[in-house]
């Protein structure tokens, strides 16, 4: 029975070892890149995606997708469209994203994707004159927003940098993967063997409780500073001059709404941060940036087409990430701003 | 505390580690009593005292029953048992429910009925069945009196069966306390087993076809014809993954322990009929309905409209047994109805003729479309709501369109593998101690750690 048990552990480990490398999500050995100051995945390596979409994103220099590297790389003139994981668009396959549709196009000028999950302002703010440092044939940036809270000053989040007011200023924050991580993310990376890492990380961050109940809910400390003793158009006029002055040629941003989003019955089209979203439009109208709302074309994707852009065949519709129609969007939005018709 | 947590394999590794270390019968009861109090008080103490109350009540009547045999007394002795377990059981379960229903009559004779604010204790209606029944067997002279305070007490809040069942009677619980069962390979092998198959089912399919049908029933009014299709069938699945998974952790759990629960599932979706279903789905429930309610009732004994009415009366306080919502009752008629039906039609289960397939085929799919469409009832927030899905069945219309792939693949291997049972009465994936068992529970154990959802999704059954 003992050789039954041992097969069976042996048979089992593979088992779940192809199940993952069919269906699980891969992990990419974090590396540090030292024009960008961050971690970074690993050059050579392959994102394989599949909780949400389903794509494999092969990772170029400094973590970029390897299409976005090869072109920054080429010198060929490049706009950087900077955003959080939606702009990273692991959920798509690379010539599904909003840059490979719109390079896809032939324009003179390229755009490449660096973007990362939660990156906001205080983030690009660091990151955007080191990359044009390196790479001069980035001619300007498109910031990519998928929510206001990206510009609202005060917000702590961990490892991100930080928008803070009184006086304004930007403050630089960033978290070094663990020693484990650096150590081991390579060989599981290359094994296949991601499902052992989610494994610990779900061991490491499970909550014990053994006292009875009823179990008490903490409140978590908020996220978004309680001090608003500031004005919002004040804030922007900083961090638009701010990040003017630490970019090179063009700055521009995209607005991309939650909306439309099935919720219980009814699609909600309305984006409840759209009275922000406009005062945001008329800051960076004052400050002589460009400043695209999405708003409008997303909600006619579904009144018009009974669409979602966001959602994939395994996630719900209108939740999640953009899908390859949200990308199409983005891409739309790109264009039109570069063309200068909007 | 829930037997897919990390808590429960911490606090059930304690259990066994003490009932391989502890030979002594009074001691290890002790412990499994104290545990089981604290695997309770884990949701939330305060309600242990409605166990501790039901106990104590079921205990004395019980030993007053013992000492009587004046049958006023006796009546007597039941009644008060009867009102005590029903009592809270009314008053936790059903007494919103009854407000709600009268308010619009009350609010005719200028009456405001507010409901009130009633946390509804986990596991009361399964406890409750389970006291019940001692008294009403200890009442019909079917068993003798439990005299051990201990035996009765960890009868009734066993922690494996407490929260959700399966519904275990005294006859088959209590003689198995007199002794100490040593924990062997054979027991710890077998209960392993089911614990494994069982948490498979909760956590690899139900919890994530939850997500699904969530999504879908949360938006019925949105969803495409396919969609609703999609999302009907997947809660058909969920639901018996889901409960069927915490009957088999309960039964391996207790298993483990030497202790036996009975069978609660028996591929209820195989049932060429409903009176088959019935006793291949949730069996520990229906036995005790049939033993304690529709042979009470008259049973079969009568004229065959008289049977229809006990078979209907039978049903309806079945659905009222899983939820005080009209919903509920519909969904529990509805299976009277496919009762009476057949009844008419057929006869006497034991008088009908041998099927041939494709009578087997048509009773099977008379059997699971009726079952489908009651889950629609069970599952949705209202009438209003479950006649929409209805409609949104059998009406085709546009709307939101999506078709999970793991839903499709989850409804599509569950047809395979029933299939393969039901014709070649093929086992080898249940096959006890095969070769190649450990492999297949390894792997589903590497399945459900692996993809264990990130959010919590309870037991259906619990709110039951």
């Amino acid at each position: 029975m003992a050789t039954c048990w041992g097969g069976g552990l042996l048979f089992s480990f593979l088992f779940i070892w192809v199940v993952c490398s069919v269906f699980g999500n891969s992990i990419t050995p974090p590396v540090w890149d030292e024009d960008l100051q961050i971690y970074v995945r690993k050059s050579g390596t392959t994102v394989h995606w599949r909780s949400e979409g389903w794509a494999d994103i092969p990772v170029g220099p400094m973590g970029l997708d390897v299409n976005d590297a090869v072109l920054l790389e080429s010198g060929v003139p490049c706009f950087a469209l900077w955003g959080d994981s939606h702009v990273d668009a692991l959920q798509v396959p690379s010539d599904e994203r909003a840059v490979g549709l719109f390079n896809s196009g032939g324009p003179p000028v390229k755009v490449i994707a660096v973007g990362g999950g939660g990156l906001n302002v205080a983030d690009y703010y660091f990151r955007i004159p080191r990359l044009q440092r390196k790479y001069p044939n980035i001619v300007g940036n498109v910031i990519l927003l998928s929510g206001m809270a990206d510009v609202i000053p005060g917000k702590t989040l961990e490892c991100h940098s930080r928008f803070l007011p009184g006086p304004w200023r930007f403050e630089e924050s960033l978290c070094a993967p663990t020693r484990l991580a650096l150590k081991y993310a390579p060989l599981l990376s290359e094994m296949r063997l991601g499902f052992l890492q989610s494994l610990y990380s779900k061991l490491k961050n499970h909550d014990f409780r053994f006292v009875w109940g009823p179990e008490t809910a903490v409140a978590r400390p908020a996220v978004v500073s309680d001090d608003e003793s500031f004005s919002y158009e004040e804030a922007w006029n900083y961090l638009l001059t701010a990040l003017k002055r630490e970019g090179r040629g063009r700055l521009a941003f995209i607005y991309i709404p939650p909306t439309p989003q099935p919720a219980g019955n009814v699609v909600r089209i309305q984006d409840p941060e759209a009275p922000l979203v406009k005062r945001f439009g008329v800051a960076c109208a004052a400050n002589g940036i460009d400043f695209v709302d999405l708003s409008r074309n997303f909600q006619d994707l579904y009144l018009k087409q009974g669409l979602f852009p966001r959602g994939f065949f395994n996630t719900a519709p209108g939740r999640g990430h953009l899908n390859v129609l949200g990308h199409r969007l983005v891409a739309k939005g790109v264009q039109e701003l570069l063309k200068g018709s909007r | 505390m829930l037997f897919s947590s990390l808590e429960f394999v911490i606090f059930f590794s304690c259990v066994l580690g003490f009932l391989f270390v502890v030979r002594s019968n009074p001691v290890r009861k002790l412990f499994l009593l104290a545990a089981s109090y604290y695997f309770y008080a884990y949701w939330d103490y305060r309600f242990l005292s409605l166990i501790l109350l039901s106990t104590a009540t079921d205990y004395m009547v019980g030993r007053a029953l013992g000492r009587t045999r004046d049958v006023v007394k006796r009546k007597w002795l039941l009644a008060a048992s009867l009102m005590v377990n029903l009592g809270l059981l009314g008053y936790f379960k059903y007494c919103n429910f009854f407000i709600e229903t009268a308010a619009p009559l009350l609010l005719g004779l200028g009456l405001h009925a507010g409901t009130l604010d009633i946390i509804l204790p986990v596991g009361i209606s399964f406890y409750t069945f389970q006291t019940l029944s001692y008294t009403i067997d200890v009442y019909r002279r079917r068993m003798p009196v439990c005299e051990n305070p201990l035996d009765f007490a960890l009868f009734v809040a066993f922690f494996p069966q407490l929260v959700a069942g399966p519904i275990v009677r005294a006859t088959h619980f209590l003689p198995q306390l007199r002794q100490a069962t040593r924990l062997n390979s054979e027991d710890l092998y077998e209960g392993f087993r089911r614990f494994t198959f069982g948490l498979a089912k909760k956590v690899f399919l139900a919890d994530r076809l939850a997500v699904y049908v969530d999504f879908v029933f949360a938006n019925h009014a949105l969803v495409d014809t396919p969609t609703m299709w999609l999302g009907v069938l997947g809660y058909t699945l969920q639901i018996y993954f889901d409960f069927s998974g915490y009957s088999d952790m309960a039964i391996g759990v207790a298993r483990m322990m030497g202790y036996d629960l009975g069978e609660n599932f028996n591929f209820p979706y195989l049932s060429r009929s409903f009176s088959e279903f019935w006793r291949r789905w949730h069996i520990s429930l229906s036995s005790w309905v049939r033993d304690y309610l529709y042979i009470p009732l008259g049973g079969n004994r009568g004229t065959r409209l008289r049977t229809c009415v006990n078979l209907l009366v039978t049903m309806l306080v079945m659905g009222l047994w899983h939820g005080a919502a009209w919903t509920f009752v519909v969904w529990g008629g509805l299976h009277g109805f496919g009762l009476v039906v057949e009844r008419v039609v057929l006869g006497r289960e034991k008088n009908r003729p041998s099927r041939t397939p494709a009578g087997g085929l048509l009773g099977w799919g008379y059997t699971m479309f009726i079952t489908v469409l009651g889950w629609v009832f069970f599952r949705a927030q209202g009438l209003a709501e479950a006649w929409v899905i209805l409609e949104k069945l059998f009406v085709s219309g546009g709307g939101i369109s999506w078709l999970h792939p793991f839903v499709i693949a989850v409804i599509a291997a569950t047809v395979v593998m029933h299939g393969v049972r039901a014709t070649a009465r093929m086992d080898w994936l249940f096959e006890k101690r095969s070769w190649y068992t450990p492999a297949i529970l390894l792997s589903l154990l590497w399945l459900t750690v692996v993809f264990y959802p990130t959010r919590f999704t309870p037991f259906i059954y619990f709110q039951f």
